[in-house]
């Protein structure tokens, strides 16, 4: 995309992405569209800066929030479920 | 100062802070609960702490809601994990993404200015000398908690059977949600030394990953208190010897890299065997 490597390309999209694919629910498909509504909040905080000045840093906040009430659904195959039943067999 | 006082002092300085992020992370896991919002906790800690010092123009007032605000972070982990059961691993990232967030947009709304915060009343260097030897206290405070208390071994057991817990008649959710609680507070705790101790304000990304080289220091130290410490302090020398050896042209980003490698080191079972506490990040369902 811009075609050089800078140190700070990356600003946290690993720690974003591990809760995108968990938001996801492991699925492909479904972390396709996961990842497309956090990228529709990203690109759409820097114009709600310019616009309505209202800092871009809420939608940081806003993406907490998200993955926060996600993180809840019990159907969701977390990883320390999966461990606990290898564990119990 | 000669160099090596120089260079110890340095070292016990860039080492607080993960020692008090360490020994949050090691009651929570001992406690079975993963707290990977420990850089969370660290910025709100820092930013609280600027914001009610700015507030009541007392460094003190700021150190208390620094660690209420950590304390508040850890209990929402702590909450969500015992009472909803979550995923842990997504709780924190989402906890951590609301504090960094959320000290970003305080900055803003607060202050008035992105980026970084005016100078504020700070605790000195006295302060900073005093949350210093509270960090080493508090190591061993832990220890003895952990080893030599009924509450500690119940921490403990939660973290390896809380089913035994609950069949000796105790809660282990409460158990687990004080944990979190107190590990929050330390974590605020170790952001308030980053900034009213060391500086006298708050900026963006004042944590610097410190949450993550908490985590790495846990793992290095086996879990235990003592060994967290240890490892907090090798890392914090680590850093120290990357200010000295600027000058002779060694790649600071090898120095960052090494907390980490030493943890994987850990985990592969270099120099004794690592193990986790059996239900460490293992929602406990009645």
């Amino acid at each position: 995309m811009l075609h050089r490597f800078n140190v700070a390309l990356s600003p946290g999209y690993g720690f974003i992405a591990i809760a995108v694919a968990l938001v996801g629910e492991l699925d492909p498909l479904r972390v396709v569209f996961a990842a497309f509504a956090f990228g529709i909040l990203q690109s759409g905080s820097l114009t709600m800066q310019a616009l309505a000045h209202v800092p871009k840093d809420v939608v940081t906040v806003i993406e907490g929030l998200i993955i926060l009430a996600l993180s809840a659904r019990r159907f969701a195959p977390s990883a320390g479920r999966l461990r606990a039943n290898e564990r119990t067999g | 100062m000669s160099e090596p006082a120089e260079f110890l002092a340095l070292a016990l300085v860039k080492a607080a802070p993960l020692i008090f992020a360490a020994l949050a992370g090691v009651l929570c896991e001992r406690a079975g609960i993963l707290n990977i919002a420990l850089e969370g906790q660290l910025a709100a800690g820092a930013f609280v702490a600027v914001a009610a010092a700015a507030a009541t123009g007392n460094p003190l007032a700021g150190l208390a809601a620094g660690v209420l605000a950590g304390a508040a972070l850890g209990g929402v982990l702590g909450f969500a994990a015992t009472r909803f059961g979550v995923d842990q691993i997504v709780a924190g990232t989402g906890l951590n993404l609301l504090a960094l967030g959320g000290a970003a947009f305080g900055l803003v709304v607060i202050f008035g200015q992105p980026g970084a915060s005016p100078s504020v009343a700070s605790l000195g260097a006295s302060g900073a000398h005093l949350l210093i030897a509270a960090a080493l206290a508090s190591a061993f405070a832990l220890h003895v908690v952990l080893y030599y208390t009924p509450w500690g071994l119940r921490v403990r057991a939660c973290g390896e059977n809380p089913r035994a817990v609950a069949s000796a008649g105790l809660d282990p959710k409460s158990i687990r949600l004080a944990a979190t609680t107190v590990g929050g507070a330390l974590a605020g705790l170790g952001g308030v030394y980053l900034s009213l101790g060391e500086l006298n304000l708050y900026s963006d990304g004042m944590s610097a990953g410190r949450g993550f080289i908490a985590l790495a220091a846990v793992i290095f130290g086996r879990w235990t208190p003592l060994g967290a410490t240890g490892a907090a302090l090798a890392f914090g020398a680590l850093s120290a010897l990357q200010f000295i050896l600027q000058r002779s042209g060694v790649p600071s980003e090898l120095m960052q890299a090494l907390p980490y490698l030493a943890a994987l080191a850990a985990l592969a079972g270099i120099a004794g065997r690592a193990r986790a506490p059996r239900a460490d990040g293992v929602p406990y369902v009645e």
